[in-house]
């Protein structure tokens, strides 16, 4: 089981870390943040970490960036293969 | 600086994002597949900041100047390359003043090991699922935005 205690968001805007406070209210359409889960494993001697921005809208989400960069293993070890 | 944006500053965020993903991927250039290569390479243009992740006993919170002892965001950029690093290329940068965040981890060999590929599909399936759960009226504060994964 793994579990944390930190929302893996910060707000995103005129700065990367913008300001604004959305983690006591309800999230509204037109809101942006970021999400970057991150993962430390001492014993591995790794930190993992992905982040996307995320726009709140009136349905749902959209990923800003949506289709790109590759997120997925396979996907980046097949761009890393494409670019050597 | 305002925390509810309006179509015309979402369309900046996006074309930001799209200008963020191109850095990303172009960024990731044939020197980026050799070891104890450095890290100029990396589009000064798009350029926001990165980290060489590697083997070393501490993987804990930021200290800088330190970049193999789990530097998160290192700014210095003359750290060399080596066979088994994962780069975490994290981009933010300008479209007439609004910006948007991403980060990838690159394998510099251009695979990722065992460990590194089993660990990193677990955050990215962790980062589905957080996006999964958005919505509007939720409460990113609930602890269903923090979702307990079992393996």
């Amino acid at each position: 089981m793994i579990d944390s205690d930190v929302a893996f968001t910060h707000p995103v805007g005129m700065a990367v870390h913008d300001v604004g406070d959305y983690k006591q209210g309800p999230l509204q359409p037109g809101l942006v943040f970021a999400l970057d889960p991150q993962m430390w494993i001492p014993d591995e001697q790794l930190y993992i970490r992905v982040e996307d921005t995320v726009v709140v809208t009136s349905d749902g989400r959209r990923v800003a960036h949506q289709g790109m960069p590759p997120l997925e293993l396979e996907a980046i070890e097949s761009v890393m293969r494409h670019n050597a | 600086m305002r925390l509810i944006k309006s179509p015309r500053e979402i369309e900046l965020m996006r074309r930001a994002g799209r200008l963020t993903a191109r850095g990303l991927v172009e960024g990731r250039s044939d020197d980026a597949n050799r070891a104890s290569s450095n890290l100029n390479w990396l589009p000064r243009q798009i350029f926001c900041s990165f980290a060489v992740v590697r083997g070393d006993p501490v993987i804990d919170r930021l200290s800088p100047g330190a970049p193999t002892s789990g530097t998160r965001n290192y700014y210095r950029n003359d750290q060399l390359l080596q066979s088994g690093d994962l780069v975490l290329m994290d981009y933010a940068p300008d479209v007439n003043g609004y910006t948007s965040d991403i980060g990838r981890m690159w394998p510099v060999d251009g695979s990722y090991s065992p460990v590194q590929g089993e660990l990193y599909g677990f955050v990215v399936e962790y980062q589905k699922i957080l996006l999964k759960t958005i919505r509007p009226s939720m409460h990113v504060g609930e602890n269903r935005f923090r979702p307990r994964l079992s393996r």
